[in-house]
Order: C-alpha cells, then sequence, then structure tokens
C-alpha cells in the first residue's frame, strides 16, 4: 500500500486544516490522520473517509479549534482587555482619513451613495406600512377589480357600487371617493382658487369615524336627488379662507360654480384620501354619476372602500364580493358598457389593504419593480462596500510591516482587526451622515415635486427608524469594507512577514477579491448598459428654455352646467344636438379669450387641449400619395388640437406656410399644421404644403377626412417630459396641430403677458372669475416651470440612472487601480529580475494586466445580461432591437475604458521598474 | 488546584506513555487501559487547557522515518504535583471506606 493511499481524502482535510488552523492546530490534525490511518486499516477505506467527514461536523472539532486559537492568541497577548471603541481607536482612524485623503473622499461618496440607495426601498416600505389615523384602520380594506388577461386594475361602476353598499354583508359600510379632483372655491371675498377635494358618499365618514369639528359630516339626506347643496370643508380651508370663523357653519361658498352651504368643518388630521380640503355629495355633484352612468374605467380616479365587520376575514370578504358580483350581473337586463378592450367577464372582484388600492399596486406579496428596487439598492451597498474593502485592502496591505510591528510589540491579532475595523466604521459613519443629508434633501425635493399624491399622514422625511438602520449599515459596512481585509493582511502570513518585516512577503488577494472585481464590472457594464438604452430611449425634449418667461399657463375647466341645453327630441336630430353643444362651447372659448385679450397687461391669450407634460395623445395617420412620392403608409404622430393664433401667442416661428385662419373654428375645418420634426421625418425634403393626411386605425383603414398641410412650425417646446411623441413603443414621429373645433370643455390657457408674470396669477383668476365665476381654474403659472417640472419628472430617472452609472465606473476604476497598483508594488522585485532576464514591455504589461483583463472580460460578458434583466425587472417600454444593442456594446467600451485608465498608471509604473536598483536595494 | 476525571486521566496516560505521549497513543491509552472512548479532538482540548494552567507542556519531535513532526506532551513538576495531591485526596477519601 502506498503513502498516498494512507492518507486520508484531501478536500476534508483541507476543510479541517481551515477550522483547525495552523501551529497546534495542525499538531492536532496529524493526530487526527493518525486516527484515520487507524479506522483505515481496521474497516476499509470507505468508512474510514465517511468517518473522517464526520470530524468536520463534531462539536469537539470546534471547540479545539476555539481552545487552541485562544491559547494562542494569550501567549501574545498574556493579558486580555475587552475590546471597546476608545478616543485613541477614533482619533487614529480620523488619523488615517486626513493621511490618505483620495481614499477618504472616494470611500465617503461610494458609502454616501450605496448607504442611502440600501436605505430607501426599505425606508419607503416602513413608510407606507403607516396605518390610517382612524380607529381600527386595519379593518379597512379597498374593493376593486383586476382585469385577469391585461393585469390592470378598475374600479366598480356606480350603480353596481350601490348594489355592493345594500347587499354586502360583510362590511360594516362600503364608500365611494372620487380621487385628487380639484374645485375652484369662490368666496365672498371674491378670491377664487382651486382646492384639493372629493366627491363621496356619506359613507365616507362612516367609516372613518372621525367626528367633525365643527358642525357634522356628510349624512344620507345630502345624498338624494333635489338635497340642498352642501359641503364639508377642512380645517386648512377653514382657516385660511374662513378667518377660522366659529360661525361658519352655515355661511355661503361657491364650489365649482354651486353656492353650497357648509354645514361641517374637519379636524386639523384629516385630510382623506390625499391631502383634501373640502368634501361634497357625489351624488348632486357629478353629472355623469347622478344621471347613473358607468363610472368610465379608469386608474385611481376613484376608489370604493368599506370597513369589515369584525371577525370578517379579507378573504371571505373577497368570497361574499365575487358571489354578490355574479347576482348582480345575473340579474341585470341591459348589456354592461366597459371601458374599450375590457372584456368585463374576466375582471375579478379583490379585497385589499387601503394604501395598496389607494396607490393601484397590485395585491400579495411586492413583485417586480418593487422588488427590483430592493435588490439593486442592496446592490449597489454591497458593491460600494466591496470597493471600499478593496480600496482599503490595498492601504491596509501597504501596512503590512506596521502592523507586523504591532503584532511583535504585543498586539493581537484581535486587535489589530478591531482597530482597522474602527477606521472604516469612521469613514462609514461619516459617509451614512453625508448619505442622509442628501438622502433628506432629495426626499424634500421629491415631496414638493409630488406633494398632492402624497397621502397626508405619510412621513416620507428621515425617522429615528431609518436613521438607526443607517447605523447599522454603516456598521455593517465597515465590518465588510474594513475587518475582511483585515482578516486577510493579518492572517497566518503575518508572522512570516514579521520575521523580514522589511522586505514583505507579497499579499495574495485571494478568490474573494476576484470574484468581487468580477461582480463590480459586471454591475458597471450592467448599469451603463441600461443607463445607455434609457439615454437612447429618452423622449425628445425641445428646450423648455426657449420659451418666454411672460408665457402663463392655467388648466380652465367649464362646467357642464354652462352649456347644458334641453333634451333630445324628435324636433331635433342627434347631430344637430351635439352640433348646438359644440358651438355653445365654441363660443364659450372664444369669448374667454376675446375678453381676456382686452386687458391691459396681456399681449395675446390661446388655448391648446393637451397641457405640457400630459401624456400624448397619439394617432396614426396616413399621408396621401402623390404623384411626385409614392405612398408613405401610417406614421404615428403626438396631436394636439389648437386655437387659431396659438402659435403666435406661444412665439414659435413658421418655418413655411402659416396660422389657421378663424375659418378653422368651423367643426368642417380641414387644415393642419406639422411640427418641424415630423415633417422632416415624414416629408424628409418634399414640400409638406398641401399634402393631405388623414387619421387610420393603426392597421391603414382611414378612420376620418383628409385634412391640408397650411404650414409647418418649429417645435414648440410645449411636450415636457413626454417628449415630441411620448416614449417607448408609442413613441410618435413628431407633432401634428389641427383646429381646436370640437367641444372640449376642460383645456390650457396661454396667456403672454407684457411684462414677466410676478403677482399676475391671482389676478388673473380674478379676470375670469369675472368673466363666468363657475369657470374652474388651476393655478396660473409660468409656462417655462410647468414644462420644466415636466422634463424634471420624466427626466429625473435617467439622470438618476447615469448619476450612478457613473458613480460605480469610477468605483470600479477605484477599486482596480488600487490593487493593480498593489500588485506592481509587490512584484517589483519579480519585474526587476524578469526585466534583467530579457522581459519585453510587452511582457511585463501581460504579467501585471493579464489578471485584470481576465476579470475585465467576465464582467462584462456577465454585465450584458444583467443589463438586460435590470431593464426588463423595471418594466422599460419599447426593450430590445438594436438600441439595445448599441447600449450593450456601448458599456463594453466603457469598461475597457475604465479598465484601460484604470491600469494605465501601474504599467508605466512596472516598466519604469529598473532592473539594477531593486536587486540592488533587495540586496 | 483540583482536577477533573479526564484531565487526571490524560495525564497518568502522558506520564504512561513518556516519549511517545502524543494526542492519538493517549486517546488509544484511555481507551485500551481505562475504558474511556473519547475522541482524539476531546483529548487534544483537554491537553490544550492543562498547558494553559501550566500543568503540562509539549514540544514538537521529528518522526523517526520523516514525515511531519508530532507534538509530544509531558508533565510539568506542577503538573506532578497537582496529580499526586489528585491521588492523595483520592486516598484519603478511600480510607475506612468499607465496600459491602
Amino acid at each position: 500500500m502506498t503513502d498516498s493511499l494512507n492518507e486520508p481524502p484531501r478536500w476534508t482535510r483541507r476543510m479541517l486544516r481551515r477550522i483547525l488552523g495552523m501551529g497546534k492546530g495542525a499538531d492536532a490534525l496529524e493526530d487526527v490522520d493518525s486516527e484515520y490511518r487507524i479506522v483505515r486499516g481496521r474497516r476499509g477505506s470507505a468508512i474510514a473517509g465517511i468517518w473522517y467527514f464526520t470530524q468536520l461536523l463534531r462539536p469537539d472539532t470546534w471547540q479545539l479549534a476555539r481552545v487552541i486559537r485562544r491559547a494562542e492568541d494569550g501567549r501574545l497577548t498574556p493579558r486580555r482587555y475587552p475590546l471597546r471603541i476608545s478616543w485613541l481607536d477614533l482619533r487614529l482612524g480620523v488619523r488615517m482619513l486626513v493621511k490618505h485623503p483620495g481614499l477618504t473622499i472616494v470611500a465617503t461618496l461610494a458609502l454616501g451613495v450605496g448607504i442611502p440607495a440600501g436605505l430607501a426601498p426599505g425606508h419607503v416600505a416602513r413608510v407606507e406600512q403607516t396605518a390610517l389615523p382612524v380607529r381600527e384602520a386595519d379593518r379597512i380594506k379597498v374593493l376593486r377589480y383586476l382585469d385577469t388577461t391585461s393585469g390592470r386594475l378598475h374600479t366598480p361602476f356606480i350603480d353596481e357600487f350601490r348594489d355592493w353598499r345594500d347587499n354586502l354583508s360583510s362590511w360594516r359600510s362600503v364608500a365611494f371617493t372620487s380621487l385628487q379632483r380639484r374645485y375652484n372655491v369662490v368666496t365672498r371675498d371674491g378670491r377664487s382658487e382651486p382646492v384639493q377635494g372629493a366627491a363621496v358618499t356619506p359613507s365616507f365618514f362612516e367609516i372613518l369615524e372621525v367626528p367633525p369639528l365643527l358642525g357634522r359630516p356628510l349624512v344620507a339626506s345630502d345624498d338624494v336627488p333635489d338635497a340642498p347643496h352642501v359641503v364639508v370643508i377642512g380645517h386648512a380651508l377653514w382657516r385660511s379662507r374662513f378667518g377660522a370663523d366659529p360661525d361658519v357653519v352655515g355661511r355661503q361658498v361657491r364650489v365649482g360654480g354651486v353656492q353650497r352651504t357648509v354645514v361641517g368643518v374637519m379636524p386639523e388630521d384629516f385630510r382623506f384620501p390625499y391631502r383634501d380640503e373640502l368634501w361634497l355629495p357625489l351624488q348632486s355633484n357629478d353629472v355623469s354619476v347622478s344621471a347613473g352612468e358607468p363610472v368610465p374605467f379608469r386608474r385611481a380616479s376613484s376608489l370604493v372602500f368599506g370597513r369589515l365587520r369584525d371577525g370578517v376575514s379579507t378573504e371571505q370578504a373577497e368570497d361574499e364580493l365575487a358571489a354578490v358580483r355574479n347576482h348582480w350581473v345575473a340579474q341585470r337586463t341591459e348589456p354592461i358598457r366597459a371601458a374599450p378592450g375590457v372584456d368585463y367577464a374576466s375582471l375579478k372582484p379583490q379585497v385589499v389593504g387601503f394604501l395598496t388600492g389607494l396607490f393601484a399596486k397590485p395585491a400579495g406579496a411586492p413583485s417586480g419593480p418593487a422588488v427590483l428596487a430592493q435588490l439593486l439598492g442592496l446592490l449597489v451597498l454591497v458593491v460600494a462596500c466591496a470597493n471600499v474593502g478593496m480600496l482599503i485592502f490595498a492601504r491596509t496591505a501597504a501596512r503590512t510591516s506596521e502592523l507586523a510591528v504591532r503584532t511583535a510589540l504585543g498586539a493581537s491579532r484581535r486587535r489589530i482587526v478591531f482597530q482597522l475595523f474602527v477606521e472604516a466604521l469612521v469613514i462609514a459613519l461619516i459617509a451614512t451622515g453625508v448619505g442622509l443629508l442628501v438622502a433628506q434633501g432629495a426626499v424634500s425635493q421629491l415631496l414638493e415635486a409630488y406633494q398632492e399624491a402624497q397621502p397626508y399622514w405619510l412621513d416620507y422625511g428621515i425617522s429615528l427608524e431609518t436613521m438607526l438602520w443607517a447605523l447599522a449599515l454603516a456598521t455593517g459596512s465597515a465590518v465588510i469594507a474594513g475587518t475582511i481585509p483585515a482578516l486577510r493582511v493579518t492572517g497566518a502570513g503575518l508572522r512570516i512577514r514579521l520575521g523580514r518585516a522589511t522586505t514583505g512577503a507579497p499579499l495574495r488577494f485571494g478568490g474573494l477579491y476576484g470574484v468581487l472585481t468580477v461582480t463590480n464590472v459586471a454591475l458597471a457594464v450592467a448599469t451603463v448598459g441600461a443607463g445607455a438604452f434609457l439615454w437612447l430611449a429618452r423622449p425628445e425634449l425641445a428646450t423648455s428654455a426657449e420659451l418666454s418667461p411672460r408665457l402663463v399657463v392655467a388648466e380652465v375647466a367649464i362646467p357642464n352646467r354652462s352649456v347644458r341645453q334641453g333634451p333630445i327630441t324628435d324636433d331635433i336630430s342627434v347631430e344637430d344636438w351635439v352640433r348646438a353643444y359644440t358651438d355653445k362651447v365654441l363660443a364659450l372659448r372664444v369669448e374667454l379669450v376675446r375678453r381676456l385679450k382686452t386687458q391691459a397687461e396681456i399681449v395675446d391669450v390661446s388655448i391648446a387641449d393637451v397641457l405640457p407634460g400630459s401624456p400624448p395623445n397619439t394617432r396614426y395617420v396616413e399621408i396621401e400619395a402623390v404623384a411626385s412620392a409614392g405612398a408613405l403608409g401610417s406614421r404615428r404622430a403626438r396631436v394636439t388640437h389648437v386655437h387659431p393664433g396659438f402659435f403666435e401667442a406661444i412665439g414659435r416661428p413658421f418655418l413655411t406656410g402659416s396660422e389657421f385662419g378663424a375659418v378653422n373654428l368651423e367643426a368642417t375645418a380641414t387644415s393642419v399644421i406639422a411640427g418641424s420634426t415630423f415633417a422632416r421625418r415624414v416629408l424628409g425634403e418634399r414640400n409638406p404644403l398641401g399634402r393631405r393626411l388623414r387619421y387610420t386605425d393603426g392597421r391603414g383603414e382611414p378612420a376620418g377626412p383628409w385634412y391640408e398641410i397650411v404650414g409647418v412650425v418649429d417645435d414648440t417646446g410645449l411636450e415636457g417630459g413626454q417628449g415630441i411623441g411620448g416614449i417607448g413603443e408609442d413613441r410618435a414621429e413628431g407633432g401634428l396641430y389641427f383646429p381646436l373645433a370640437d367641444e372640449t370643455r376642460s383645456f390650457d390657457l396661454i396667456v403672454r403677458l407684457e411684462a414677466n408674470p410676478g403677482s399676475f396669477a391671482p389676478r388673473l383668476r380674478r379676470l375670469i372669475a369675472e368673466i363666468d365665476p363657475t369657470y374652474i381654474v388651476s393655478e396660473p403659472q409660468p409656462l417655462r416651470t410647468v414644462v420644466a417640472s415636466s422634463e424634471f419628472r420624466a427626466t429625473a430617472p435617467i439622470k438618476a440612472a447615469i448619476l450612478l452609472t457613473g458613480f460605480l465606473v469610477v468605483l470600479a476604476a477605484a477599486g482596480t487601480h488600487a490593487l493593480m497598483s498593489l500588485t506592481v508594488s509587490q512584484r517589483r522585485r519579480e519585474i526587476g529580475i524578469r526585466t534583467a532576464l530579457g522581459a519585453q514591455a510587452n511582457d511585463i504589461t501581460g504579467l501585471v494586466a493579464r489578471r485584470a483583463i481576465g476579470q475585465l472580460g467576465v464582467g462584462s460578458v456577465l454585465g450584458a445580461p444583467l443589463a438586460w434583466w435590470i431593464l426588463r425587472g423595471a418594466e422599460v417600454p419599447g426593450l430590445g432591437g438594436s438600441r439595445l444593442v448599441v447600449a450593450v456594446v456601448l458599456a463594453c467600451g466603457v469598461a475597457l475604458v475604465v479598465a484601460a485608465l484604470a491600469c494605465t498608471g501601474p504599467i508605466v509604473r512596472a516598466l519604469r521598474v529598473m532592473p539594477s536598483e531593486t536587486l540592488q536595494s533587495e540586496a | 488546584m483540583s482536577l477533573g476525571d479526564l484531565q487526571q486521566l490524560s495525564m497518568l496516560a502522558v506520564a504512561r506513555l513518556g516519549e511517545d505521549a502524543y494526542g492519538a497513543a493517549i486517546r488509544e491509552e484511555l481507551r485500551g487501559i481505562a475504558g474511556r472512548n473519547v475522541s482524539v479532538q476531546t483529548v487534544w482540548v483537554t491537553l490544550v487547557r492543562l498547558e494553559e494552567q501550566g500543568l503540562a507542556e509539549s514540544i514538537q519531535v521529528p518522526r523517526p522515518g520523516g514525515g511531519r513532526a508530532r507534538r509530544i506532551f509531558s508533565l510539568t513538576p506542577s503538573g506532578w504535583q497537582a496529580l499526586q495531591a489528585a491521588r492523595a485526596s483520592m486516598a484519603r477519601m478511600w480510607e475506612g471506606v468499607v465496600v459491602p
């Protein structure tokens, strides 16, 4: 039997050796090996192999490892002190920060971004778990439909809701509320301002069980036809518009053109469901609802919610809801009119938590983008830690001699590791402070941009809990970035280096740092790829800077009652009735523009139907074939309807042709103006004037009359963040402008002023109120601000992605550079000898860069699919195609550039190594 | 210093084995003579603790046929003293005891 057959299984032995360590541990392992040979001789190699493996699992093996380690540490440090962070540790940590400012800056930035990124998803999730500020908030649930075919969510029909209200026994009560509506409130002093409010069923107040501060809530008698018009107002509105008058109940106020009596004031901490300040009975307020028509299927424009009875589970409530709904469908005689493309049969009733319903989130565990955000946040943190770890490792490795001397002076390994941990902790704590400040700033910005869409009881500010989490993450980061490198550097080789502290045996980075570098590069490639794709697929923005600062925009809505006309009778056809209605609306719009134009400070006024930054109305159009040019097929265009004089009002020049004339206010108007991008992309060099186009249904079938292009105008710059033609698959070729000749009652009023707006905003509302007080007018704002804020909302994620990308790339470069530099400094002797033996520059470059290039290659290969996965997880539209390929190639190119930048310095230093000097110094 | 049962037995095994007192041999001695079937790791834990208490010491001794050196344990004077004290106290305890 050969000696090798007597040897225990190699892999198991390696593991045991790792556990027991060197010194006495190795001696003990020899004895275990002797035992193995005895067992093998008695019971055969198979049993002996199993026996040997079980030694890994035995508690006494681990106990022995602990005892030996303690004994050996004790030999170096006879007296042991408990490890506490002392002022000296902190001072040493701060001194290292000052001594290595580059590392301090990179590490602070890395962790300053990484810690908030790791923190943010959990913070948002925690905030969104805040219970409603009402009694037994967990019993309040939302009732809704899930379209099982498309995965989209829907609110129920209003008459279906009434059936639920009357027949559901699992609920104490159910209510219907509109969401995020604005009503023009005109008080006795003539002030007219829009206020966010909700049209609700009276059960709304029964469910929430919050008593009013003054007066009463809405009650059932407010919800019957011909009931007096009443309103309940919020505390802030009561104070700002009624001077906190204790006798406000019974006073009159004009809300959305209707004179109403204030019947109650809600307390200060009640602004349900978002940040609402008034509540109207739904029945008398909403014309479409009171007529018994189904509410159009719109995502989160309204909400049905209720309070479950005690002891009823969500599942029981859902089952009952399905049964009641089936009964309602079976009883119905007339067909159910669902929204286009929605099959009523595929709608499944759901009962979900209140915030899940309010934010229209999917039921159940978070999935898709939410999980991805969580993962990416943590990934960014881990990568930041890993890179900082690499930098600290490089710095620590350069301090080997210092550590060896400290060991010789009696410092235990534990003590040295702890000191290095404290150094990393100091960096992590500073970074956490910076990160939290940045996060607080970002949260304030976002809250200001989206204030009205935040439910009032959610506080996204940095809470104490989040700060504690941040401290925990900082400590965790210090463990990863400080302790792991410290353990590696102070490992078994330190004592060997102690023997020759001046020369220092080279430290091997090991597989861990190889894996980290590959992960680093893969993530950098993935984020660069994803960022590049988002950039390539970004909306095309016409710059808002070209818009005059004297332009002001306000959203105006003409209430239905202002144009109400008699019913359709036998004496009048439907077409004539519609025509008469449209003419009325048209006349009101023209009159509004005319009256405003007479004001001294107003230079020009016009109207458009699509608000800046609103989702674009894109339609397919077909360009008529002419003899000189063949058919151009169906193209997608962003369609806007504008009042004559619109382009002059906003100051956009015509490249060719002219404005619509007044005749284009006729419903039979057949003129169209093309935006410059549309004309360039679709018609190229051809003369657009006189060319005709018409709507098609996307399959090429005509869907309207022909329109003639009468002019080409420079792109308006009003598209905001949605871009000239939207994004993704709905991307249009550019803008087309049709005359606003239909019955649109809600539109954008654009006013050009004599001077900068200043305090003109309230005056514009007063002017409109003088023309007709029933008109609802939003807060007038400079057009530039509206477009810029829309651009900000659309481009902020892209900018954030690009910022993150840049951050990761810099970090990857810094980490790789640090390790490469260390490699060169540790291999100077080897490089010197090789050069002396005739190695060429190529050989030296290969020697230094081979490993890094291999890791970059593997990272790039892994990064490409990761980029695709990130984009797919984030549900980015229009994924795939040539843009993705370009993005990934670009990302790999960036990785190569990063590699080149990171490797150049160390390679140059390696090539400058002079063999004679190196060998002389070694001697 | 009072000694535990396994400590006493291990020290006796070290004393019996003399220059061959390495882990596996001590374990065999405990199993064959004292009938104590303990693992070699447990023996090592006991010996390292005895070393910490200053009752035993160890050195690495090269093997005759080459190969890795073995750690051979021996008792220190304090160890001999402690062992004798344990034996004496045990003897005193036995005095006057009549086994039925």
